[in-house]
């Protein structure tokens, strides 16, 4: 297609702003292995908890994965390297109801395993087993959910601080981010005269263009990692993880239903920014309100209302993030200021992924003869709209 | 040996001032006694500064690439930049001389100029980073070439 985008140089720029928050993010979350390893993990947990033998057998444990392990969006924490890996062990035949006695259930089994014994320690919610210098695996016992509310995955947690039952349901959320994050973005054409933008279409962005995970995913993940840096010495006021990926994913859901964008750049502008439309303010009450969208009556901001300085971090940090990416792509002062900006933004090794990265994609392009350069030095990647006055040929940087 | 940058088919210095002119035509440039001397201002990503890259070149030696402002040296705060000569300024060096990636035939303005552009990025990133992703070969593993270097620099022409 013979197409010239309107600001092609900008273009590029974003490009490559995206291709490294996509290094950032490589760099801070599990490896392809580590995700193998934790997963060969919890089934060994699930199978301990549900094997013949086993005091909980009879209740019908199943385990799975909930959270930022489950839609793929965990990252590794800033100070550390152990990921959370966050588990569900729902007991699909269980006749107590009584909510301590099903969590000392579970406590009982891993409390009397000579393997599991010093891993493990009681948490509000879950039974933490630590795997030291690789995860905490956080086993979040349950019981299903009342009827009509069990069929869309609802369950009941034991909730010691309430000692009480809580509703809640982490499969109906995990498909809320994954069915979102399963839409792809649309890409507005920019022309350079009326009869191309006659016959333009929309379609899909294209994958240079675009992060190699799901858009959503890395949205996340970005926005996490930003969050973390950002609050890095108090790290109690920061907003959690479930109303960031609850905001992001609402906010990503419309940008993708009603938008296209001319690059992913504007994409991911657009949905942090559109992440405050979703904070509600009751009309009544005048509180803050972010629903859980898998069990509405539950109220993510609930302690925003509480501590209302938790509800000003989190607009202050909100609005940081959406400053610090626009930043990114208005530098002109050398790709070490993009360096120290993501620095600041994301850590200092993600900075460096990132970087290198851009660094190590012209390199690997010459090599392919799949770069040129325009009249002011400018190197563009082939067939990128730019006009280019030669082609890079394959050579080799000589010299100490 | 020392004939081996002056091919049949050899550019001359005209002909290379031509198409650096033709390419680029912010550049300035002159021809005296034989030296063709250019210089262009560069910047090779929308994210970096813009350098005023100097060429001089004589047919039957190699071109001699340099960076004047802002000066590699002073913005890495002293320290060698990597893929430079001894010399002054740091002369960047772009391609391996001892693999003939470059010879006289070929026009400077589609080999020197995107491969100095490519240096300026991946300096950059190495100014953060401390890593030359650029790749490369390294004067420290390859000391027969460096002499040859030497020799094809200080070489006259024919």
């Amino acid at each position: 297609m013979n197409r010239l985008l309107l600001k092609p140089e900008g273009h590029l720029a974003k490009m490559q702003i995206v291709q490294m928050l996509d290094a950032v993010c490589q760099a801070i979350e599990p490896t392809e292995t580590q995700y193998s390893d934790a997963t060969g993990r919890y089934q060994t947990i699930g199978d301990f908890l549900a094997e013949k033998g086993s005091p909980l057998h009879c209740y019908g444990p199943v385990v799975y994965p909930q959270g930022s392990m489950r839609i793929k969006a965990a990252i590794r924490p800033v100070n550390g390297k152990e990921f959370d890996v966050d588990l569900v062990c729902e007991f699909r035949k269980m006749p107590q109801q009584d909510p301590k006695v099903v969590k000392r259930l579970v406590w009982d089994r891993f409390h009397n395993s000579e393997r599991y014994r010093t891993m493990a320690a009681e948490k509000n919610r879950c039974v933490q087993i630590k795997y030291e210098g690789q995860f905490h695996m956080d086993v979040m016992p349950c019981i299903p959910g009342d009827d009509g509310w069990a069929m869309v995955g609802g369950v009941w947690v034991p909730d010691k601080k309430l000692d009480d039952w809580k509703a809640s349901n982490p499969a109906g959320f995990a498909r809320f981010v994954e069915t979102a994050a399963a839409k792809i973005p649309r890409q507005q054409v920019l022309f350079a005269n009326r009869a191309e933008a006659k016959s333009a279409d929309v379609e899909p962005l294209e994958v240079e263009d675009t992060f190699t995970k799901p858009p959503l995913i890395r949205i996340i993940q970005v926005l996490k990692r930003h969050r973390d840096e950002y609050f890095r010495n108090n790290h109690d006021d920061a907003p959690i993880s479930v109303i960031i990926t609850t905001l992001a994913t609402h906010s990503y859901d419309r940008a993708v239903t009603h938008n296209t964008y001319s690059s992913v750049y504007d994409l991911v502008l657009d949905v942090v920014e559109g992440m405050l439309d979703f904070v509600r303010i009751d009309s009544s009450t005048t509180e803050y309100c972010i629903p859980n969208p898998s069990h509405p009556e539950e109220n993510f901001a609930e302690r925003w209302n509480e501590n209302p300085m938790l509800a000003d971090w989190f607009f202050a940090w909100r609005s940081k993030v959406g400053t610090d990416l626009r930043l990114l792509a208005q530098q002109e002062e050398g790709v070490d200021k993009v360096g120290k900006l993501m620095e600041s933004a994301f850590g200092s090794t993600a900075a460096n992924q990132a970087v290198r990265s851009l660094s190590a994609s012209v390199r690997d392009k010459t090599a392919n003869r799949l770069v040129g350069v325009t009249s002011t030095g400018l190197i563009v990647p082939e067939g990128f709209g730019i006009r280019t006055v030669s082609k890079n040929p394959p050579h080799t940087n000589h010299g100490s | 040996m020392s004939k081996i940058w002056v091919k049949v088919g050899a550019l001359n210095v005209a002909r290379q001032l031509c198409e650096l002119r033709q390419l680029y035509p912010h550049g300035t440039g002159r021809i005296a006694r034989n030296r063709l001397q250019w210089q262009c201002a560069l910047q090779p990503s929308a994210f970096s500064r813009t350098y005023r890259v100097e060429i001089k070149y004589r047919l039957g030696n190699l071109p001699v690439i340099v960076v004047w402002h802002p000066c590699p040296r002073e913005l890495s705060g002293g320290r060698k930049p990597p893929h430079t000569y001894a010399g002054e300024a740091d002369p960047l060096c772009v391609f391996y001389p001892a693999a003939q990636e470059w010879n006289s035939s070929m026009p400077i303005a589609r080999t020197i100029v995107p491969w100095s552009c490519e240096w300026l990025l991946h300096f950059e990133a190495w100014l953060f980073t401390g890593i030359w992703e650029g790749g490369g070969t390294s004067h420290a593993l390859l000391n027969e070439t460096t002499e040859s270097q030497a020799q094809i620099i200080n070489q006259r022409n024919p």
